[in-house]
């Protein structure tokens, strides 16, 4: 077991490992291959092999938990296993009524807000946690609503009553179902605006930071406001030209940047950062071809933001770890309006988003889609079935497709370390890696051959259950899949099943 | 009756070399701290520090005297979440100029920490000798730590299949 070299004596096996735990996995393997005491070192470690697999799975332990590192190993295995497998067990479904077409899915709680302004917040059961349900009749008027449970946390977008034209944001508990002003903020109302009439909008929550974005009925300015939520004050206030098309063109990268996409040339994703206040970097789009081309619609998908793992849970997914996907619509094409989704992880925005040194102040922020975006991203061509109103969220690197027409659920998983073991896959779910480049070809839209190289794993399995194919939305978080019946949803006379399945 | 603010602590390295230093910059030393709580009486004779040397302590001295009067980590829930954030974050940029040694003293430093018990200079060192492996291969790894390649071609081969798979990821 032990090695005769000298310099690698300098420190004790105990103190090497912590050198290591700082390392991440790639290095770690090369360490490895240097000698036979890091190898032993390595080798013998439960902890560095445990924060190597970690970090495979795009995951950070919070060190929250009092369970032994063999324990966390255990669980995050399980997970991992459940997860290739999609081995879920399916709960009753619960029942909301009709007309209710606000509804989120974060950090285990789905949450509906319905035409009768009754807030329910139903916290999801797991495998091994029974789940609860809680209603209130909200106080004010809510337009929308957006939450993070692990900071306790719901945002309701208020509408105008009466004698008050003025519209605020209400910070609420989740806990309560909405009824209780948010403990940890100073001012429980957030003025949006003395007498605006938002008419799209988008509110999000990162951290301590909650940003609206919204238009008014021309649809031609895009309106950013970003407050700090616990403190009341306003950070960031802007008005944008010519912005990717309604709310839905903004998103955080993290509490301290943002992106928005813009329609202008062959659209662009804009990238923002807090502190400096300056736009930093242009991503640009495939070139279009010239003449009576132009993106029609820009948005963006980003799964929910959370402060931190959910109660009694140490793991959560790495902030780099997301994926976000852009839908262009284009205009003008001879057989209709053709779109694409672009999936972006979140990684490579943000090492897009740093401030630009002094001495590069005025260079170029323009990055043309050559530059970054074919190895970066992977291109799909927007099928009917995900009608560009429909948005299927996912999770950290793992993003929900429409259902497949024989019913089965589909998987998105952009992380690629894992590989597919396939004595692993149980027989009725099934995946498939994509790892050769994508190519799309629309000569009459755009200039050259559109090629994505971003790898990924197309997991299958069949909805425990029947549900009707062409109506069902589904949601994802880091342990739950849930599915509704989109139709009853606009339906005041019928009363809506959530189904859920817990992971 | 609290002690005196300024009380001074004399320790002895094991060459011999003294240091008189404020009991609060000493205290930084968990090792340090549990001895001096352990002591009822002034006493004058200094405390022997037989694992540190004296161009070793001086330079744990300077650490501590900067961060003298930061809050010492606890086992406090809240904080401890605070502190795996802290923990993801880089070198400060003070810290990272203290630190900028050779190679002899970083590690020297290193061990002085772990035996004095100052978990954030601990932390430190190891962070800079991470830093230096990140991005080398084996070979530039071995060169850096003066180390030899022990392995036979076998069980080289052996590794480097064993990690192939996740290596060009």
């Amino acid at each position: 077991m032990s090695s005769s070299n000298c310099e690698s004596h300098l420190l004790p096996n105990e103190l090497w490992e912590d050198v290591f735990l700082q390392v991440n996995y790639p290095n770690v393997l090369r360490l490895k291959q240097t000698c036979r005491l890091f190898n032993d070192i390595i080798t013998a470690s439960t902890k560095i092999e445990y924060y190597g697999e970690l970090t495979m799975d795009g995951l950070i332990d919070t060190d929250t938990s009092d369970l032994s590192i063999k324990d966390r190993f255990d669980l995050l295995r399980e997970r991992r296993f459940t997860w290739e497998n999609l081995q879920w067990k399916k709960f009753p479904a619960e029942s909301f009524p009709g007309l209710c077409h606000l509804y989120e899915l974060a950090g285990g709680v789905y949450a509906a807000l319905d035409a009768n302004n009754d807030f329910t917040a139903l916290t999801l059961p797991t495998k091994t946690c029974e789940g609860s349900r809680k209603s209130y009749h909200l106080d004010f008027p809510a337009r929308d609503f957006v939450m993070d449970p692990t900071q306790d946390l719901v945002v309701f977008l208020g509408g105008q009553v009466a004698n008050d034209p003025a519209i605020h944001l209400h910070v609420r508990t989740c806990e309560s179902a909405g009824r209780r002003p948010h403990p940890h903020s100073e001012q429980s109302r957030l003025l949006v605006h003395s007498q605006g009439r938002p008419d799209a909008w988008m509110i999000q929550i990162a951290d301590n930071h909650v940003a609206l974005a919204w238009n008014d009925d021309t649809e031609t300015e895009l309106n950013i406001r970003i407050w700090n939520w616990k403190s009341g004050t306003l950070i960031h206030e802007q008005i944008l030209q010519d912005s990717g098309g309604r709310a839905q063109s903004f998103t955080f990268l993290s509490p301290k940047t943002f992106a928005i996409g813009f329609k202008r040339l062959s659209g662009y994703i804009s990238i923002w950062n807090l502190d400096s206040g300056t736009e930093v970097s242009r991503l640009h789009f495939p070139e279009l071809v010239e003449g009576d081309r132009w993106v029609h619609r820009l948005s963006v998908d980003t799964p929910p933001f959370m402060a931190r793992p959910r109660r009694n849970h140490t793991l959560m997914v790495s902030p780099t770890h997301r994926i976000h996907t852009f839908l262009l619509t284009y205009a003008r094409y001879a057989s209709g309006w053709p779109s694409i989704r672009v999936y972006v992880p979140n990684g490579f925005l943000l090492s897009c988003a740093m401030p630009r040194s002094s001495e590069r102040n005025g260079s170029n922020i323009d990055v043309p889609w050559e530059n970054w975006g074919p190895r970066n991203t992977w291109i799909r061509e927007a099928g009917l079935r995900d009608h560009h109103d429909l948005h299927y969220f996912g999770h950290g690197f793992r993003i929900l497709l429409p259902l497949a027409e024989d019913n089965r659920v589909r998987i998105l998983d952009f992380n690629m370390n894992q590989g597919i073991a396939e004595d692993l896959i149980l027989s009725d779910c099934s995946a498939v890696s994509f790892t050769s480049p994508t190519t799309i070809s629309y000569p009459r839209l755009f200039k050259r051959d559109v090629v994505t190289y971003l790898p990924y794993t197309l997991r299958l399995r069949a909805f425990p259950g029947s549900l009707p194919t062409n109506t069902t939305l589904l949601r994802m978080d880091e342990r739950h899949i849930v599915a509704i019946d989109l139709q009853k949803m606009f339906n005041a006379q019928s009363r809506v099943d959530v189904h859920t399945m817990a992971i | 009756m609290a002690a005196p603010a300024t009380q001074q602590i004399k320790i002895r390295c094991n060459d011999e070399k003294e240091f008189t230093v404020d009991r609060d910059v000493l205290e930084r030393s968990v090792l340090i701290k549990n001895m001096l709580e352990d002591v009822t009486e002034q006493q004058d004779a200094p405390i022997p520090l037989p694992n540190v040397s004296g161009p070793v302590m001086a330079k744990v001295l300077e650490y501590c005297t900067h961060h003298r009067g930061e809050p010492l980590p606890s086992a406090d829930t809240e904080q401890s979440q605070d502190e795996t954030r802290k923990r993801t974050t880089d070198i400060s940029e003070w810290d990272q100029k203290f630190i900028t040694v050779d190679q002899e003293m970083l590690f020297e430093i290193i061990l002085a920490a772990n035996y004095l018990d100052i978990k954030s200079l601990l932390d430190v060192g190891c962070k800079t000798v991470a830093n230096m492996i990140k991005g080398k291969t084996p070979e530039e790894i071995r060169k850096l730590f003066n180390i030899v390649n022990d392995f036979t071609p076998e069980e080289e081969a052996q590794i480097k299949k064993e990690n192939e798979w996740a290596e060009d990821r």
